[in-house]
């Protein structure tokens, strides 16, 4: 579903991303951890066609994120890590615009956005101002947003950041659902304990550089995420001290 | 102590976002600081040139009149008036809206000292308004009589402490403003803009009505300067200030500026957190939900963008100035139709002889008029900008590049050209112009409209700035919109300049069809940029 092939990103001198090679197939929930500035979110916005980038290649159910980036972003649907959406327009607005570019039929988007809107207990309010929403309620319409086109793939950066709950739990059942459907959902977090259950795979990335990549059974083994995790990042520590 | 680092971070803020295009463009290029400078420089030839010509009629006049203290108290006012008018939504936009007013009032600093670093920066820019305003006329005074030492110093003094009276009193405005705005939900933008217009329209109709003015003061002069007297003091105390050196005068001017700005300081400061957080009085609605429409691409980001446009007055005001003006044009234009055709069709005559009949070149007059009410609508010049922290938006959806900048390119001319097609209807009707006329005047403002918008997409595009707190700093402080005020500015003197001093022997219509015709293939060359270039250069800014 995606192919991130020897992606290569730098801010000037500073490469951000450096030869990373991921694959993520259909069903797969995908998380991607790291410290901060590590390179998540250059990565992930790599992936959506926001970022251009200057070595390595990015697929997405086929499509080439730089050649045919049109029919790429059509199977996908990005959410930022802070939600920041179009305030001057009221909710409704703002979800039916995003049902205009990905051309839903009005019956069909009138049902999922109903769907999703109740589901994330957003329905009431959508009659009003997104500059009057709280940080949580943005993300939630944030997240409707993608899911009403029902994407093939879903990039993420730190989507339960914001959330109640409540919304945690029923964003956790869409993820799944989407992937058991054929999709993908790509997400960094830095909440370990929810990538461990939730994620079929992870990948950990430092400084740019992919740390180790794998099945998140095999990775986590009998330890716990947070433990693998710390014990790679101290020991890439010491190996840049010697 | 506190007060000076906060104004010092304000000072490098302000001078970073109207330099600075990306957050991670770390220097200036000398260039751009050369840009800057020159754009300054016009901007004040351009401006004194303007204030100077209208001091320059009034000076003799009023010294024959022995009226010196009215020619000083005229220019004064006139300042201050200028000053509120921008004063009054800046002061709005600075104090009670500014987006780091939460995070300020999170720290340990005192309400005053926000306020102060705040109001600081808002005193330099109307120093800048003044300047233009008080310096021509100062000049031009001591160009043709003496004023003495005490009257220029005294001058000086009340130029320096004026702008504490405006922004009181823009402060005070500005609170009203905040207060009725909070119950008008969401006419307050329609509100505002409307009562723009009117102070604009009364303030263009009292500089129209200068000579009747002039006219009732040689009439009844005594019994005026006595009515002013009683009604405005101030001005009074100011005039006489500065055309006699009267030192009691000139401190019963400076307590007027000063003591009001004390007492705003002070009431502001105590009300500062209940004022900057409150928030518009919008009644909580809920969902109820129906059919929902599907709209073609274009029209939901045409849709999109005019609803972006209009959703902030600040930005309406300083993008879309033509189309408020052409407003105030037409209704002027229908009051004073008969007045204008008469204008229009008289003939000019030097020393008993007929030079010229002004009918010869009336479509051209008008079209000039027409040309640059449309073209000083800068909308589009912003809009790239606008997009801030949102732009992910747009480059993350399966949106054509082209699309979004058409999109962004309609929606420019959406906004410019209805008003001013009436306008030139209107112009059309007064002037009685024929079938042909009436088309070119139609038409040709639109083909300039067009230049303009496409020019600004592409110095937007070329500079954008996305590192904004306030949008109003697109339109007001940003290097794209700035260019493209000073080309939409240039044009009228262009098209002027070029038949005057270059083609003055080609007929009239004959250089209309021939600057025409060169627009159009300019925008042609422009447009081709823009789906090479621009859509490239689009794809690279993040």
């Amino acid at each position: 579903m995606l192919k991130i092939e020897h992606l290569t990103k730098c801010y000037g001198n500073h490469k951000a991303v450096d030869d990373l090679t991921l694959n993520i197939e259909s069903g797969e929930i995908y998380a991607f951890i790291g410290h901060n500035g590590a390179g998540k979110t250059t990565t992930l916005k790599a992936v959506a066609g926001i970022l251009p980038f200057e070595s390595g290649q990015i697929t997405i159910n086929g499509h080439d994120i730089k050649s045919d980036a049109f029919s790429a972003k059509k199977d996908m649907a990005y959410i930022p890590d802070n939600p920041d959406l179009y305030e001057y327009l009221k909710g409704i607005e703002y979800l039916n615009f995003i049902a205009d570019v990905y051309e839903i039929d009005s019956e069909t988007r009138t049902k999922r956005i109903e769907k999703y809107a109740r589901d994330f207990e957003l329905y009431d309010e959508l009659a009003n101002q997104i500059s009057s929403y709280s940080h949580g309620m943005k993300q939630k319409l944030a997240l409707i947003s993608a899911f009403i086109h029902e994407p093939k793939l879903i990039i993420m950066d730190e989507p339960f950041v914001g959330l109640d709950p409540k919304a945690s739990h029923i964003l956790k059942g869409l993820m799944r659902d989407l992937c058991d459907r054929g999709g993908a959902i790509f997400f960094s977090t830095h909440v370990l304990e929810v990538a461990e259950k939730l994620c079929d795979r992870v990948a950990i990335i430092k400084n740019g550089k992919l740390l180790k990549e794998g099945v998140m059974e095999e990775i986590v083994g009998d330890d716990s995420l947070e433990e693998v995790f710390l014990e790679l990042e101290g020991e890439d520590d010491v190996r840049e001290t010697d | 102590m506190m007060l000076g680092k906060l104004i010092r971070i304000r000072l490098k803020g302000l001078l970073s976002r109207t330099l600075r295009s990306s957050k991670y463009e770390k220097k200036n290029s000398k260039g751009k600081i050369i840009l800057y400078s020159l754009l300054i420089i016009y901007a004040a030839i351009v401006f004194i040139g303007i204030f100077g010509m209208t001091f320059n009629s009034l000076v003799k006049p009023m010294h024959i009149l022995n009226l010196d203290w009215g020619y000083f108290a005229l220019a004064f006012l006139s300042a201050f008036l200028i000053s509120l008018l921008f004063n009054v939504f800046l002061v709005y936009q600075e104090i009670y809206r500014a987006k780091d007013n939460d995070l300020l009032m999170a720290m340990p600093l005192k309400q005053s000292d926000i306020l102060l670093s705040r109001i600081f920066p808002i005193i330099l820019l109307t120093y800048i308004y003044q300047a233009m305003v008080l310096f021509p006329s100062l000049i031009i005074y001591l160009w043709n009589y003496s004023l003495g030492i005490i009257g220029v110093v005294n001058y000086l003094v009340l130029y320096l402490l004026m702008p504490l009276l405006s922004i009181a009193l823009s402060a005070l405005v500005a609170y009203l403003i905040a207060g009725v705005l909070t119950f008008l939900g969401k006419f307050k933008n329609l509100v505002i803009i409307i009562v723009f217009i009117l102070v604009f329209g009364l303030y263009l109709y009292l500089c129209t009505r200068l000579g009747d003015i002039l006219l009732a003061l040689l009439i009844n002069g005594a019994g005026i300067v006595e009515a002013i007297q009683k009604v405005v003091p101030l001005l009074y105390y100011i005039g006489t200030a500065i055309s006699d050196g009267n030192v009691l005068n000139l401190f019963l001017s400076v307590l007027i500026f000063v003591l009001p700005f004390i007492l705003t300081v002070y009431i502001l400061s105590l009300n500062f957190i209940k004022l900057s957080t409150s928030k518009s009085k919008n009644n909580k609605k809920i969902y109820k939900g129906s059919k929902l429409k599907k709209n073609s691409i274009m029209s939901s980001l045409i849709k999109r963008e005019i609803k972006h446009y209009f959703s902030n007055v600040m930005v309406i005001l300083n993008g879309a100035v033509g189309m408020i003006f052409s407003v105030i044009c037409i209704i002027a234009i229908i009051i004073y139709h008969e007045d204008i055709y008469l204008i229009s069709s008289a003939p000019i005559i030097s020393q008993g002889v007929v030079i010229f009949n002004l009918s010869d070149y009336t479509l051209g007059i008008a079209l000039i008029f027409v040309i640059t009410m449309s073209s000083i609508n800068v909308m589009s010049s912003a809009m790239i900008s606008l997009e801030g922290s949102t732009l992910y938006l747009l480059k993350s959806l399966p949106l054509k590049t082209k699309t979004i900048l058409t999109s962004k390119l309609l929606t420019h001319l959406l906004i410019a050209c209805p008003s001013g097609i009436v306008l030139s209807l209107a112009l059309s009707v007064v002037l009685k112009l024929d079938i042909l006329s009436s088309l070119a005047l139609l038409i040709i403002p639109i083909v300039f409209a067009l230049f303009i918008d496409i020019f600004g997409l592409l110095i937007n595009l070329w500079k954008p700035k996305f590192d904004w707190i306030s949008e109003t700093v697109c339109v007001k402080q940003s290097l794209s919109a700035t260019i493209t005020v000073f080309m939409a500015m240039g044009i009228p003197v262009i098209l002027v300049c070029g038949y005057v001093y270059l083609l003055n022997g080609l007929k009239i219509n004959l250089y209309i069809s021939f600057v025409t015709i060169l627009f159009i293939a300019i925008n042609s060359v422009l447009l081709h940029v823009l789906n090479t270039w621009g859509v490239k250069r689009f794809e690279s800014i993040w």
